[in-house]
C-alpha cells in the first residue's frame, strides 16, 4: 500500500506539471488570434477525470490508473467520444514520466502490417523497461479496426506471452472488425455518443476560456452539427470563430456547409401534415441556396431515417425518397423532381384517410 | 440416468438463455430437422407441444375451416375428423376464430371480419409461440452438447448441477399432470362453438374415444365445462377493458412463455402420437396418416388449452406495487414456480427479481419447489400439484413480502468456494515440502491444493503430481506465462503461504493485499489451470484433453519404429479408430477462450515432453519453416539434462503450431503446404491449433491430423470456477449476474475473467442490475453470417422490437452483395404476422415485398453499372428493410442459400456449352448459338439416341457416324445430353444400358476422328504422357509413384484415376487412343 502510494505521488505531480504547461499557452493565446493550435488538441483532457461522458467506464479506468495492473482493453465507440484520449490519459496516469519509453503508440497512419506486428510490436514487448510494481508497458493500437486480419492474428499470442510485462490498449470504432480471439483476450469497453448536455458543458468551458462571443442558438447549431462528436463540435466552433468571430447558428451552418438539417426536418414536417405549399417553399429555398440535388436528397434521406413519425409512413416516405434518389442519380436532377417528391410525400399522408 | 443425461443442462438453460435469443433461434431452426427424427425414436412427446406446433400452421388452414363452417357442413368435417389429424386440427382451429371474433365487441360474430382484433390476438399468440420454442430448443440442445460432461464430476459445479438435474427430472415428471389440466380446461372453448351440431359432435366423439391417459374425462368435463362457461363470460365482460390496453396486451404475452417451458416432456408420448406430431412439425398436412381418434382428440384439446392460455390478459396494474429491497441472496436455495398473470409486474420482471435475490425459477412444480407464486388465471394442475406436495403457495404480495423479510445469506457458491479454500489451506503445508524450484506457480503442489475435497482418487493425484514435478518446471519457457483460462482451483499455490492463510478471510474491497507477483499478473494468468484436470470442460474421459493425452502417450509406439509413411496414409483414409493412432499430428480446433493452448501445454507437461511453440507472431513461411522447424524436428532436447531434472538426454519433444489459421498473407506463403510436408516426415508429434476447422486454409491440413474439437464449456462449469475466483479476489457477485456475464461473452472463459477484473475494479460488490447492463454492453461483437442476417431481417419479437430503423438497414450492410439475394430467396418462406393467416392479405404483402425487392434490384443495377455507391443506403431500404417490415413473421425453415447463384452459374455453363457446340458444328450448320440451341440440339439428341435405343450395341456405329457428320467429338455428346434435358424429364441417355454406352465409346475410340478445329487437350496430353511412361512398368512401382503424385496434386490424382479406368479396355484401344490424342495435339 505504502509503496503504491509513494509511486503515485510523483506521477500525479508529473501530470500536473504537464497540465499546467499546456494550460499556460491557452490563456496567452486566448486574446491574440495570431497562431492557434487546434482547440481539439489544446483542450484535450490530460487526466481521466476531465474526460466528458461515459462516466461509468472512465471511473473504472481511473481505478486502474491508481492501482495498476490494467487488463488488456478494447475501447469501442463512435468517433469523437474520447477513446484515444482515455487511453492516453490512462497511460499518462500509469506511467508518468516513463511514458516515453514504456508506451508504443501505433495508429492507422503507421504501417501495421503483419510484419510490423511480428517485428516492431514483438520487439517492443520483449524490451525491458524498469517500471514500478503493477505497472506495465503499454502498446496503444489506435484505430485497431483498420488492422488487417493477418496482423490481428499475429497479435494474438503476443498479447498473451508478454502479458507479464506488456498490456495492450486498443481503440476502434467498430468492435466487430476486431477478430474474435482478440476480443476474447481483452475486456471490451464501449463508449457511447456524448449527450448534447455534455458537449454543451465543455463548449461553454471553451467559450469562457477563449472569451468568445456566442449566441445560444449558435451553440445549439454547433451541437446539432456535431451529433455527439466532441471533436467535431470543437472543430466547428473553432472554424466558425476563425471565420466570423461570432458564433451564431447562421454562421455555423455557413461553415458546415450542407443543406440545413433543420430545414429538411421542417420540410418533412410539412409533408407529414400534408401541407404541400409550405413544404415546397422549403425545397425551393434549399434549391435557391445552390445546393446540389444529390446533397439535398441525400440529406432528406438521412433526416427521414431518424425523423420521428409513424413507422408505416416513414417506410412510405423512404421508399419515395429512394425512387427520387435513383432518378437524381441517373442524372434527372431538376427542381421538378424535388417538387414531385414533395407532392408524392404529401400525397402519402393524405392517402390513408381517403381510403 | 438416461433422462438426466438428456436433460441435464436444462435446469440452467431455460432460465438463462433468454437473453441470447438470437443465437438460440438460429440453432432452433437448424435443429428442427434433427429433432424431428429424435422425437420419433425417443418418443419424448408431449401433447402441449403438439398443440403448439399444429397451432403454428393454423394460418393456411384457417380459411379452410371457415369455409367449411359457412357451408355448415358439419357432417363433412365430422367424418374427416374421426380418422385424420388435419380434420381434428381444423376443428381445433375454428373455436379460436369464433373466439377472436367474439372478443372484439364492435364486430359481429363473424369470422374474418375483424382485422384489427384478429391481428392483435394473433400477433400476441404467435410471439408467444416462438418464445416457447426457444425454451424447448434449449432443451433439445442439451444432449448434444454435454455428453462428455456427465462423466466428470469431481468439480464443485458438477455437484450443484447434479442437484439441479435431479430437480429437473422431477419437473419433467410433473408435466403430464399439467397437460391433463390443460385438457380439462379446454373442453370449454369447444362448447362455446356456435353451431350446435358441432358441439354435439364433440360430445359424441368424447364418448367414442375415451383416452387411456385421462382417467375420467367425462365427469370432469361436465363439471369443468360449466365452470369454464362462467369464466368465459367473465372474460368476455372483461374484454372491453382489455381492448383499451391493446398495446399492453400486445406486449405482455411476449414475456409470458416462461410460464410453460414444459413443451417436450417424456412420458406422455406414445408411438402413435409421435408420428402425427412429426408431420405437424413439418407444417404438412396429410390425410393419409392414420391416428387413433384418441390422439386427435388430445391434440385438439391441448391446442385449445394452449390457445386459451394465449389469450390470457396481460398484467393489469403494471408497476402498481413497489418492489421492495431485500437482503442479499435472501432467496438463495428457494425454487419458485410462477403461474398465472401477476398483476403488478411482467413475468420476466418477476423472474429477474427472484433471480436477483438468488432464487431460482423453474417451470414446473416438483418436490424441490419451495414456493408457488400464484397469479390470475393460474394453471390448475400446478396448484393441485403444489397442494399435494405441500408446497407453499404465495400470491404476488406474498412474494414481495418474502423478499422484504427474509434474511440474506451467503451464496452457495461462495460457501463452496470458501470451503474449498479452507480445504486447500489445510493442505498447504505438505505442498510446501514438495516445492522444488523457486517459481511457486509452476509447481505441482498446486495440484494437491487445487483438488477439491471431493476428489475421489488421491492416488491419481499423486501420480500426476509426480509427473509434473518432472515436466512442469522444465517444460515451460519463462516467457510463457500465458494460459488463457483460469480455473476454479489453482491460484492458491501461486501465492505465498501467508497469502493462502489470509485468503480464507474475505478480503475487504480496499485491501489489495495481494502478494508481489500476483499484483502485476493478469487474472487470466493468475488463475491459469496448472493441471490437466483443472481445465474447464476437459475433465471427462472422452474429452479432447484426454484424447490428446492418450494420443501423445502412444505416439512413439505408433510412429516410432515404422517408417513414417504407411501409418499416416492409412490413418488418413481409415480414420475410423478413435485414438488417432494413425496420425502424426493433432489438430485442436475450437472457439477462442476455451483452453486449446492451455490444454496442449498441460498435456505436454503432464507427459514430460518439452515443446517448441510457433504461433502467429512468428513468421511461418515455407522457407522459414523449412529452415527453422525442419531441423529442430530431428533434434533432441537437452533441456531436462541441463536443468538437472533428468539424467538422460530426452528425445521427447513436441512442436506446437499455434494459430495455424493465422498463417496468412505474403509472409507466410506456402506455410500450410510446408506444414503438411513436415507432418509427413516428422519424427516428433506436432500439435496444430486453429479456431475455424472448416476454413479453406485448414481443410487441407486437417486431412493429416487427428481431429480434436473443443466445445465451449457449459455455463454452470464456468460459473463455478468464476465464483471461486471472485471469492479469492474478494468480489461479491450474485450468481445470476454471473450467468449474464458468461452468456454475454458467449461462454468464453478468458473473456469472462477479463470482464470480471474490469468491472470489479471500482467496486468489489457488484449488483445484479449493474452486471446485467454491463454484460449487455460487453456482448461480443460477432460478424453475422448471411444466414443469420436473413433470419434477423424477418425475425419477430424481442430481438427486433428494439431495433431502430438504422439498425435494420445495418443488417443489410453485413454483406450487401449477398443480403438481397438471401432476402429474395427466403421471403416466400416467411409467414407474415401482419397477414394473420388471411391468404389475401398474405398475397398482398408478398406482392408488395416482391415490388420492393425488384426496386432494390434496379438500384443495385444502378450502383454496379454506374459506380453510384451513394445509392447503397437506398438499396438497403428496398432490398432488406422494406421486405423485412412487410413480411415480419416466422420462418418455416432455415434460410436457404440463394439458388440464384447456382442457377446463374449453370446458365453461364450452359451458354458456354452451346457456344462450343455451335462452333464445333458451325461448318455444317452455319447457324448461330440460338439456332443451334433451339433448332438442332433436340433433334440431334434424338438422332444420336434412337439407333442406340433401337439396335443397342449395333447402333453405335451409326451414332458415331452422325457425330462425324456434324464434326462433333465424344465430349459433345455429354454436353448435348446435359443441356437438352428439361426440368422434370428423365435423361434418356442415362437410361441406356451401360453396355450400350460402353460399345458406343469403344466404337468412337476405334478410329481417329478428324475435326476442323483444335481440341482442348492440355489435360489429355498429360494423361497420354502418363500412360506412355507408366504403361510398361509393373504395378508395384506404379502404386508408389501414384502415391507420391497423389499427395502433390489433386489434379494429377484424378488424372491417374482416369488412367486406371482407361486401363481396363486393353492395350489395343489404348494405343489407338494415344495416337488419337497425339494426332489431335499436332493439329
Amino acid at each position: 500500500m505504502a509503496e503504491a502510494e509513494s509511486t503515485q505521488k510523483p506521477l500525479r505531480s508529473g501530470v500536473k506539471e504537464s497540465a499546467e504547461v499546456s494550460d499556460a499557452p491557452s490563456t496567452s493565446s486566448g486574446g491574440s488570434a495570431s497562431y492557434e493550435v487546434p482547440w481539439v488538441e489544446k483542450y484535450r483532457p490530460l487526466k481521466l477525470d476531465e474526460i466528458v461522458g461515459n462516466e461509468e467506464t472512465v471511473r473504472r479506468l481511473e481505478v486502474f490508473s491508481r492501482e495498476g495492473n490494467v487488463p488488456n482493453i478494447i475501447i469501442a465507440g463512435p468517433p469523437g467520444t474520447g477513446k484515444t484520449t482515455s487511453i492516453l490519459c490512462l497511460a499518462r496516469a500509469l506511467l508518468g514520466a516513463s511514458m516515453k519509453e514504456a508506451v508504443l503508440e501505433l495508429n492507422a497512419s503507421n504501417d501495421r502490417g503483419i510484419d510490423v506486428v511480428r517485428n516492431k510490436i514483438k520487439m517492443f514487448a520483449q524490451q525491458k523497461v524498469t517500471l514500478p510494481k503493477g505497472r506495465h508497458k503499454i502498446i496503444i493500437l489506435d484505430e485497431a479496426d483498420s488492422m488487417t486480419d493477418g496482423a490481428q492474428q499475429a497479435l494474438r499470442r503476443i498479447m498473451e506471452i508478454y502479458s507479464k510485462t506488456t498490456r495492450f490498449a486498443l481503440a476502434c470504432n467498430a468492435s466487430d472488425k476486431i477478430i474474435e480471439p482478440i476480443q476474447s483476450r481483452c475486456a471490451v469497453l464501449r463508449y457511447s455518443k456524448l449527450t448534447d448536455g455534455q458537449i454543451l458543458a465543455r463548449l461553454q468551458d471553451v467559450v469562457e476560456r477563449e472569451r468568445l462571443s456566442v449566441s445560444d442558438d449558435g451553440l445549439e447549431a454547433v451541437i446539432f452539427t456535431a451529433q455527439g462528436d466532441m471533436r467535431q463540435a470543437l472543430n466547428n466552433l473553432q472554424s466558425t470563430h476563425a471565420g466570423f468571430g461570432y458564433i451564431s447558428s447562421e454562421n455555423v451552418f455557413k461553415v458546415c456547409d450542407e443543406p440545413h438539417p433543420l430545414m429538411v426536418k421542417s420540410m418533412l414536417g410539412h409533408c407529414v401534415e400534408g401541407n404541400i405549399d409550405q413544404a415546397y417553399k422549403v425545397v425551393e429555398q434549399l434549391w435557391a441556396l445552390g445546393y446540389s440535388p444529390e446533397d439535398i436528397i441525400g440529406n432528406i434521406f438521412r433526416v427521414c431515417k431518424t425523423y420521428n413519425m409513424a413507422e408505416y409512413l416513414k417506410l412510405e416516405f423512404i421508399k419515395e425518397i429512394g425512387y427520387t434518389h435513383m432518378r437524381v442519380a441517373e442524372g434527372v436532377n431538376s427542381l421538378l423532381q424535388m417538387a414531385g417528391l414533395v407532392a408524392r410525400l404529401c400525397n402519402k399522408t393524405l392517402a390513408p384517410p381517403a381510403s | 440416468q438416461d433422462i438426466r443425461r438428456f436433460f441435464a443442462p436444462t435446469a440452467a438453460k431455460p432460465a438463462v438463455q433468454k437473453p441470447q435469443n438470437g443465437n438460440l433461434k438460429a440453432e432452433e431452426k437448424k435443429k428442427k430437422k434433427e429433432t424431428k427424427v429424435r422425437y420419433l425414436s425417443d418418443l419424448f412427446l408431449n401433447f402441449a407441444s403438439l398443440a403448439v406446433d399444429s397451432d403454428s400452421d393454423s394460418f393456411p388452414t384457417l380459411k379452410k375451416v371457415s369455409k367449411a363452417k359457412q357451408d355448415s357442413t358439419s357432417k363433412h368435417t365430422k367424418t374427416e375428423r374421426h380418422n385424420s389429424p388435419p380434420g381434428a386440427r381444423e376443428v381445433v382451429k375454428s373455436p379460436l376464430q369464433v373466439k377472436t371474433a367474439l372478443k372484439s365487441p364492435p364486430v359481429p360474430v363473424q369470422p374474418k371480419q375483424t382485422p384489427t382484433s384478429v391481428f392483435d390476438y394473433f400477433g400476441s399468440g404467435t410471439i408467444q409461440r416462438s418464445a416457447k420454442k426457444l425454451v424447448a430448443s434449449a432443451k433439445r440442445k442439451a444432449p448434444t452438447q454435454d455428453k462428455d460432461d456427465l462423466i466428470s464430476d469431481e468439480e464443485l459445479a458438477r455437484q450443484l448441477q447434479m442437484e439441479e438435474d435431479a430437480e429437473l427430472e422431477k419437473q419433467v415428471h410433473g408435466d403430464e399432470e399439467f397437460a391433463r389440466t390443460l385438457a380439462m380446461q379446454d373442453k370449454e372453448p369447444q362448447a362455446k362453438k356456435s353451431s350446435p351440431s358441432q358441439r354435439s359432435h364433440i360430445k359424441s366423439e368424447d364418448i367414442i374415444s375415451p383416452s387411456p391417459k385421462k382417467k375420467n374425462p367425462s365427469p370432469a368435463k361436465a363439471s369443468s365445462r360449466l365452470a369454464m362457461m362462467k369464466k368465459r363470460d367473465e372474460e368476455k365482460a372483461m374484454q372491453p377493458k382489455s381492448k383499451n390496453h391493446i398495446p399492453l396486451t400486445k406486449v405482455s404475452p411476449k414475456k409470458e412463455p416462461l410460464a410453460s417451458p414444459m413443451k417436450f416432456t417424456p412420458k406422455t408420448g406414445s408411438s402413435p402420437t409421435a408420428k402425427p406430431s412429426l408431420w405437424c412439425l413439418h407444417h404438412f398436412v396429410s390425410p393419409h396418416i392414420s391416428t387413433s381418434p384418441d390422439d386427435a382428440e388430445k391434440k385438439k384439446v391441448n391446442a385449445s388449452a394452449y390457445r386459451n392460455y394465449l389469450n390470457r390478459d396481460g398484467p393489469q396494474a403494471l408497476g402498481s406495487k413497489e418492489i421492495p429491497q431485500g437482503a442479499e441472496n435472501c432467496l438463495e436455495g428457494c425454487v419458485f414456480v410462477l403461474t398465472g398473470v401477476l398483476e403488478s409486474m411482467e413475468r420476466d420482471d418477476a423472474k429477474s427479481l427472484i433471480e436477483r435475490y438468488g432464487g431460482k425459477v423453474t417451470g414446473n412444480v416438483s418436490k424441490k419447489t419451495t414456493y408457488l407464486v400464484q397469479g390470475r388465471d393460474s394453471g390448475v394442475s400446478k396448484l393441485e400439484k403444489a397442494e399435494s406436495l405441500g408446497t407453499q403457495i404465495l400470491d404476488e404480495d406474498g412474494l414481495l413480502d418474502l423478499i422484504r423479510t427474509k434474511p440474506g445469506k451467503k451464496s452457495k457458491y461462495e460457501i463452496a468456494a470458501e470451503a474449498q479454500n479452507k480445504a486447500s489451506k489445510t493442505r498447504t503445508p505438505p505442498s510446501q515440502v514438495s516445492k522444488v524450484t523457486n517459481r511457486p506457480q509452476k509447481i505441482s503442489p498446486s495440484k494437491g491444493n487445487s483438488r477439491s475435497p471431493h476428489t475421489p482418487s488421491p492416488s491419481k493425484t499423486a501420480q500426476i503430481q509426480g509427473h509434473s514435478v518432472k515436466g512442469g518446471s522444465s517444460s515451460t519457457p519463462p516467457g510463457r506465462g500465458s494460459g488463457h483460462m483460469a480455473r476454479r482451483e489453482l491460484g492458491l499455490s501461486s501465492s505465498s503461504p501467508s497469502l493462502s492463510s489470509s485468503s480464507c478471510l474475505p478480503r475487504g474491497p480496499s485491501s489489495p493485499s495481494v502478494s508481489g507477483e500476483d499484483a502485476s499478473l493478469l487474472w487470466v494468468d493468475k488463475y491459469r489451470p496448472l493441471s490437466l484436470k483443472a481445465v474447464l470442460g476437459q475433465q471427462g474421459d472422452q474429452s479432447c484433453a484426454n484424447k490428446l493425452l492418450r494420443w501423445l502417450k502412444n505416439w512413439y509406439k505408433n510412429n516410432g519404429s515404422t517408417t513414417s509413411k504407411a501409418p499416416a496414409r492409412f490413418g488418413k483414409f481409415g480414420g475410423g479408430r478413435d485414438d488417432g493412432s494413425g496420425f502424426k499430428a493433432a489438430l485442436l480446433s475450437g472457439p477462442p477462450g476455451v483452453g486449446k493452448t492451455t490444454t496442449a501445454a498441460l498435456v505436454c507437461q503432464e507427459l514430460g515432453f518439452s515443446f517448441v511453440e510457433m504461433n502467429a507472431s512468428c513468421t511461418r513461411s515455407k522457407n522459414n519453416l523449412k529452415e527453422v522447424v525442419a531441423e529442430s524436428l530431428n533434434n533432441t532436447s537437452i533441456e531436462g539434462f541441463y536443468k538437472g531434472t533428468s539424467q538422460t538426454v530426452s528425445s521427447k519433444h513436441i512442436l506446437i503450431m499455434d494459430e495455424v489459421d493465422g498463417m496468412a498473407g505474403n509472409e507466410d506463403r506456402g506455410g500450410i503446404q510446408e506444414m503438411i510436408g513436415l507432418i509427413k516426415s516428422s519424427k516428433i508429434p506436432i500439435i496444430c491449433m486453429c479456431n475455424d476447422r472448416n476454413h479453406p486454409k485448414i481443410r487441407s491440413l486437417a486431412n493429416y491430423c487427428f481431429d480434436l474439437r473443443f466445445q465451449r464449456p457449459r455455463v454452470e462449469q464456468i460459473k463455478g470456477a468464476m465464483m471461486s475466483i471472485a471469492y479469492k479476489e474478494g468480489i461479491k457477485i450474485p450468481p445470476p449476474a454471473l450467468n449474464e456475464i458468461i452468456l454475454a461473452s458467449n461462454q468464453d472463459v478468458r473473456q469472462v475473467i477479463h470482464n470480471l477484473s474490469m468491472w470489479s475494479a471500482r467496486d468489489k460488490v457488484m449488483t445484479y442490475d449493474q452486471c446485467k447492463s454491463d454484460a449487455a454492453s460487453a456482448r461480443k461483437d460477432m460478424k453475422l453470417g448471411p444466414f443469420d442476417v436473413c433470419r434477423k431481417v424477418f425475425a419477430l419479437g424481442e430481438e427486433t422490437a428494439h431495433m431502430s430503423f438504422i439498425d435494420k438497414s445495418d443488417l443489410f450492410f453485413h454483406d450487401y452483395s449477398l443480403a438481397p439475394l438471401f432476402v429474395q430467396e427466403n421471403y416466400l418462406h416467411v409467414r407474415p404476422v401482419a397477414a394473420s393467416g388471411d391468404p389475401k392479405a398474405h398475397l398482398v404483402l408478398l406482392s408488395k415485398t416482391a415490388d420492393s425487392i425488384s426496386d432494390g434490384d434496379l438500384v443495385d443495377r444502378r450502383i454496379r453499372s454506374g459506380q453510384n455507391w451513394s445509392l447503397l443506403p437506398t438499396q438497403a431500404i428496398y432490398a432488406s428493410v422494406l421486405p423485412g417490415e412487410l413480411m415480419r413473421g416466422y420462418m418455416s425453415q432455415f434460410p436457404t442459400f440463394p439458388s440464384w447463384l447456382g442457377k446463374n452459374s449453370s446458365t453461364n455453363k450452359h451458354s458456354r456449352i452451346v457456344q462450343e457446340l455451335a462452333s464445333h458444328m458451325s461448318l455444317k450448320t452455319f447457324s448461330s448459338r440460338q439456332a443451334v440451341n433451339l433448332d438442332y440440339l433436340h433433334y440431334l439428341r434424338q438422332a444420336l439416341l434412337s439407333p442406340l435405343q433401337k439396335h443397342g450395341t449395333e447402333g453405335a456405329g451409326q451414332a458415331v457416324q452422325l457425330l462425324d457428320d456434324y464434326q462433333l467429338v465424344k465430349e459433345d455428346v455429354d454436353s448435348i445430353m446435359e443441356i437438352s434435358v428439361w426440368g422434370g424429364q428423365p435423361d434418356p441417355y442415362s437410361k441406356l444400358d451401360s453396355k450400350v454406352k460402353a460399345a458406343f465409346t469403344r466404337a468412337y475410340n476405334k478410329e481417329v476422328h478428324l475435326t476442323p478445329y483444335s481440341l482442348q487437350i492440355v489435360k489429355k496430353s498429360r494423361r497420354g504422357g502418363g500412360e506412355s511412361e507408366l504403361g510398361g512398368e509393373d504395378n508395384g512401382h506404379e502404386e508408389s509413384e501414384g502415391e507420391d503424385n497423389l499427395k502433390v496434386d489433386a489434379m494429377i490424382k484424378s488424372a491417374l484415376l482416369l488412367y486406371h479406368v482407361s486401363d481396363q479396355p486393353g492395350p489395343g484401344v489404348e494405343g489407338v487412343n494415344n495416337v488419337t490424342i497425339i494426332f489431335c495435339y499436332c493439329l
